[in-house]
């Protein structure tokens, strides 16, 4: 790196570090309202993912600021993610887009349409079910864990 | 002819050349469905270009041909089977993957990775970098017809492949990282002479360069062709070197991850934001590949190359580390059990498809291969 901190007052960097990365559970309610400051405040979208669970799904949106964590920015780690998480319940899921504020969302949106069955509302392109195409059924159903033994 | 009338935009119209533009047919719009099979694209994406006359004026893309719905193998395998399957992510960039993932399982187990294995990490992954631009470089040789470039740019790029062969066993599926460590050491002699014959590769990668980067025939259907802003290229969430050539100075190995806290180095950076811009941010990037193997290899301890792991994974982690296509993110989260709850890749080329959209806006048709292959397609990465 141009700026190691190994020329920093001759302390070495150290090695393999891992990030800072803070999760901040919201409502779906004030969704649109977080993202729109995040926005605001030049965060990147880097990811959005969903995740089954056992009683109910979570959505979380990823953002990174030139590697800065936006609830401790003065951690130890010099770098780090800030996720946004929301919690769906597991039937009739619907969320708002998030493309009217990250254009590129909707690549993430049509994803979690098509393997979790979210409908996802306002999408800035809406493929209908077709992002995807698989021999195995979507929506993925995840029952119990077929662990193989 | 003092009658005016209204044009579409709402301007007066008058004069002698207005009645001849309100006669001149409105152009006429067609869609060409472009893949998921053309000779350009060695992988299945699906482009609806939208034309008028030669020109696109929109696309619309389709992925998903070959979805492997491989995430949903967590059910199934437990978190080190897991490695053998991040490891087939991909048939170009295998090797980050595996470790990219390795990253996230060993931060959710708080498992400190002996010095040496980082090191190797590191190198393999500037290897797999090298010889993926190589790849990539041979591809877009041959998509703008210049045959005698492609095949010395695989002529390259294989000596790269046969280095990685000797030093594991793999010479594109490397199969050697793991939770914990790396399955495989490399003796200091044997890494000294795989520094020497990078080093002596250095020289043919700049003859390679000189041709791609000043010959005119090259040039000529590189120059200007599919800009993308500094502005757009942020706007779009880019990365890698579709975002460096715009002038975005970040590369995710600037977080220091593995040894790159230990090497010296800074992200390559064009500002034209064409396609040229775009090919000369990888072949810049070859010779700083050249440099930060050299000074890992100067800098590597000796000692173990993996430790015993104990105990499953617990948490969530956003493991990213820098693919030769740009920023590569794996999600994993545990429960405390073998088997991860959710694995998620985000790869480059998903996150830069948005922005392919964009740049194919606005060009003509017959540079639609050329502006498809600069974003360095990975179709099999993205259908994971």
């Amino acid at each position: 790196m141009s700026d190691s901190a190994a020329t920093e007052g001759g302390i070495p960097p150290a090695l393999n570090p891992r990030e800072r990365q803070a999760v901040e559970e919201i409502p779906v309610s004030t969704l649109l309202e977080r993202v729109q400051k995040m926005r605001s405040e030049g965060w990147r979208l880097v990811h959005a993912a969903c995740t089954r669970l056992v009683a109910d799904q979570e959505v979380s949106y990823c953002f990174d600021r030139d590697g800065q964590s936006l609830v401790s920015p003065d951690a130890a780690s010099l770098h780090g993610m800030h996720t946004l998480r929301v919690r769906l319940p597991m039937n009739d899921p619907e969320l708002p887009s998030i493309s009217p504020f990250y254009w590129p969302a909707f690549l993430y949106e049509n994803e979690m349409h098509d393997l979790f069955g979210i409908t996802v509302k306002g999408m800035a392109l809406d493929f209908h079910g077709h992002l995807y195409t698989t021999m195995v059924p979507t929506p993925y159903v995840t029952k119990e864990p077929d662990h193989g033994d | 002819m003092g009658t005016s009338r209204p044009d579409p935009t709402g301007a007066a119209v008058t004069g002698g050349h207005a009645p001849d533009a309100a006669l001149r047919p409105a152009p006429t719009r067609t869609v060409i469905p472009f893949g998921p099979q053309h000779p350009v694209l060695p992988e299945p994406i699906h482009l609806d270009l939208v034309l008028e006359d030669e020109k696109v004026v929109e696309a619309i893309p389709k992925i998903g041909y070959v979805h492997r719905g491989f995430e949903k193998l967590v059910e199934k395998m437990d978190f080190n089977e897991l490695v053998y399957v991040s490891d087939r992510i991909c048939g170009i960039c295998a090797f980050i993957h595996s470790m990219a993932y390795c990253q996230g399982v060993e931060a959710l187990m708080s498992v400190e990775v002996p010095p040496r294995a980082v090191f190797l990490r590191t190198i393999w992954s500037e290897l797999a970098r090298l010889q993926s631009h190589l790849l990539w470089l041979g591809l877009m040789a041959d998509a703008f017809g210049f045959e005698s470039l492609f095949m010395q740019s695989f002529r390259i790029r294989e000596k790269i492949v046969d280095m990685l062969e000797e030093m594991t066993g793999g010479r594109i599926i490397l199969g050697v990282c793991r939770v914990g460590g790396v399955r495989r050491d490399v003796a200091d002699d044997a890494l000294a002479d795989i520094v020497r014959r990078v080093k002596d590769l250095g020289g043919e990668m700049r003859r390679l360069a000189e041709v791609f980067l000043h010959d005119d025939s090259v040039r000529h259907r590189l120059d200007g062709i599919g800009v993308l802003s500094r502005e757009q290229a942020a706007e779009l969430g880019c990365v890698g070197p579709m975002m460096r050539a715009s002038g975005i100075s970040r590369d995710t190995r600037t977080l220091g991850y593995a040894a790159y806290g230990y090497v010296d180095f800074a992200p390559v950076v064009e500002t034209s934001g064409d396609s040229y811009a775009r090919c000369s941010v990888r072949i810049r990037e070859l010779f700083q590949s050249i440099d930060i193997i050299a000074q890992a290899a100067s800098k590597i301890p000796g000692g173990e190359v993996g430790v015993k792991v104990s105990g499953y994974p617990d948490g969530e982690y956003h493991s990213r580390c820098e693919q030769p296509r740009g920023e590569v993110i794996h999600y994993v989260k545990g429960d405390g059990t073998r088997y991860l709850q959710r694995y998620r890749v985000r790869t480059p080329t998903f996150a830069n498809v948005p922005a392919l959209v964009k740049i194919l806006q606005g060009c003509e048709l017959a540079d639609v291969p050329v502006l498809v292959l600069t974003i360095d397609p990975c179709i099999s990465c993205t259908e994971r």
